[in-house]
């Protein structure tokens, strides 16, 4: 999974990050959550903007898919989250932390929102905070990255302005739309984002006082 | 009333405002709904985890069968007043050939917590481990920054026994983890009125 953002009105980065008052929250996905994340499959540009290979999935499937997910996290291989808007309990995109190599403290992640009317709004810019705090601070991560589609400019946008490095490209990585498509490696440090979290840390502690 | 005795008065378990019980499978729905309190985690030493309600009640499903088969012991603490499963006290580890075990608590939600309800709940547990079970020695990992812990579980009589250095990873920071325990005869003449410290 990767964004499919647009980059209108995103989160002001520079005036750092106070998680307080985020309008989203993490959890663990709930087997009820198959009824939601199947409706978005039907959204365009969910599709376009993802790396995977477009699927017609049946609700069959996808319960099972959420199902396996659940016990993917459970066991540590690989951490789903669903992004809930604080104000009306709504899910509105996932998150996640996959192929995690404890032994080299690697992982990768990918973010997408589920429907047009929840993108552009920065959504993913406090979701991807969360998770890399999450990822940091407590599995003691040194590294994440992220894979994204060339050609999805808004989405290499966000992990630029998130201080990710553009690593490399993937030469014709993905067969998608009729051809193939190159894909950009981007990766985060520890060092980098804790950086920033010890400063953000600070003036929240101030904000919230 | 309050265990946090100064006095050489002994709790009395017939005025603790909780008792303990065996979990149920139908706890996992108020375990579940701890874990999105925030200070739950940052005290005790095992990792923050994001769980899925599936997942609470396959481990809740697990804890019951543990209990059943004496791998660990695991109680809820619930509330006189009101029957609210408020926490949970717990032995793990349990060696059977050297009698030891290590012993663990939390209170779920905040507003429980620094009322001494954990104070009442070891003392249940501790009483089962060493009277019951015939245990000869309880210890606990406390971390480093737990303050609220460290002071309660000194109060209670723990004696630290050391330092585990940089043992943990969280929020951030590698953290020490302090260990603490009581033996069986000191438990004995702190917890206990004379009348029933002849016990075997």
């Amino acid at each position: 999974m990767s964004t499919g953002i647009s980059d209108k009105n995103l989160t002001d980065l520079s005036r750092g990050f106070n998680k307080e008052v985020f309008s989203i929250y993490l959890r663990a996905l709930e087997p009820g959550d198959a009824e939601v994340t199947y409706r978005w499959r039907n959204d365009e540009t969910y599709r376009t903007g993802v790396t995977s290979t477009t699927r017609f999935v049946s609700m069959d499937t996808e319960k099972r898919w959420v199902d396996q997910a659940i016990r993917d996290h459970e066991n540590l291989k690989h951490l789903r989250f669903v992004m809930v808007l604080k104000r009306s309990e709504e899910i509105i995109g996932m998150i996640q932390v996959m192929d995690i190599d404890l032994v080299n403290r690697n992982a990768s992640f990918g973010i997408m929102i589920g429907t047009d009317r929840h993108r552009g709004i920065g959504y993913v810019i406090e979701a991807g905070y969360l998770l890399f705090e999450y990822c940091f601070t407590e599995l003691n991560l040194e590294r994440l990255s992220a894979r994204v589609l060339e050609h999805n400019r808004s989405s290499r946008r966000m992990l630029e302005k998130f201080g990710l490095v553009q690593e490399g490209l993937l030469l014709n990585a993905v067969y998608k739309g009729g051809k193939y498509q190159n894909m950009v490696l981007y990766s985060l440090l520890r060092d980098r984002f804790m950086a920033q979290y010890e400063v953000d840390k600070q003036r929240m502690a101030k904000e919230n006082r | 009333m309050s265990t946090e005795h100064t006095s050489t008065r002994k709790p009395d378990p017939q005025e603790f405002r909780i008792y303990v019980r065996p979990l149920e499978p139908e706890d996992a729905m108020v375990t579940y709904k701890w874990r999105n309190d925030e200070g739950y985690l940052s005290g005790v030493d095992s990792m923050k985890r994001f769980v899925s309600s599936e997942t609470e009640k396959r481990w809740m499903e697990q804890a019951v069968r543990d209990h059943e088969e004496l791998r660990e012991i695991r109680f809820g603490i619930v509330l006189r007043e009101t029957g609210d499963l408020i926490g949970i006290v717990h032995l793990s580890d349990i060696d059977w050939i050297n009698g030891h075990a290590t012993s663990g608590s939390l209170i779920g939600e905040a507003r429980h917590r620094g009322k001494g309800y954990v104070t009442e709940a070891r003392h249940l547990l501790l009483r089962y481990a060493f009277l019951e079970l015939g245990l000869q020695c309880i210890s606990t990992r406390i971390l480093e920054t737990n303050t609220a812990s460290i002071r309660s579980i000194e109060r209670f009589g723990y004696l630290k026994e050391g330092v585990m250095r940089r043992r943990i990873y969280k929020e951030g920071a590698y953290r020490d983890l302090i260990i603490y325990s009581m033996l069986r005869e000191e438990f004995l003449e702190k917890h206990l009125p004379e009348t029933e410290k002849e016990q075997p």
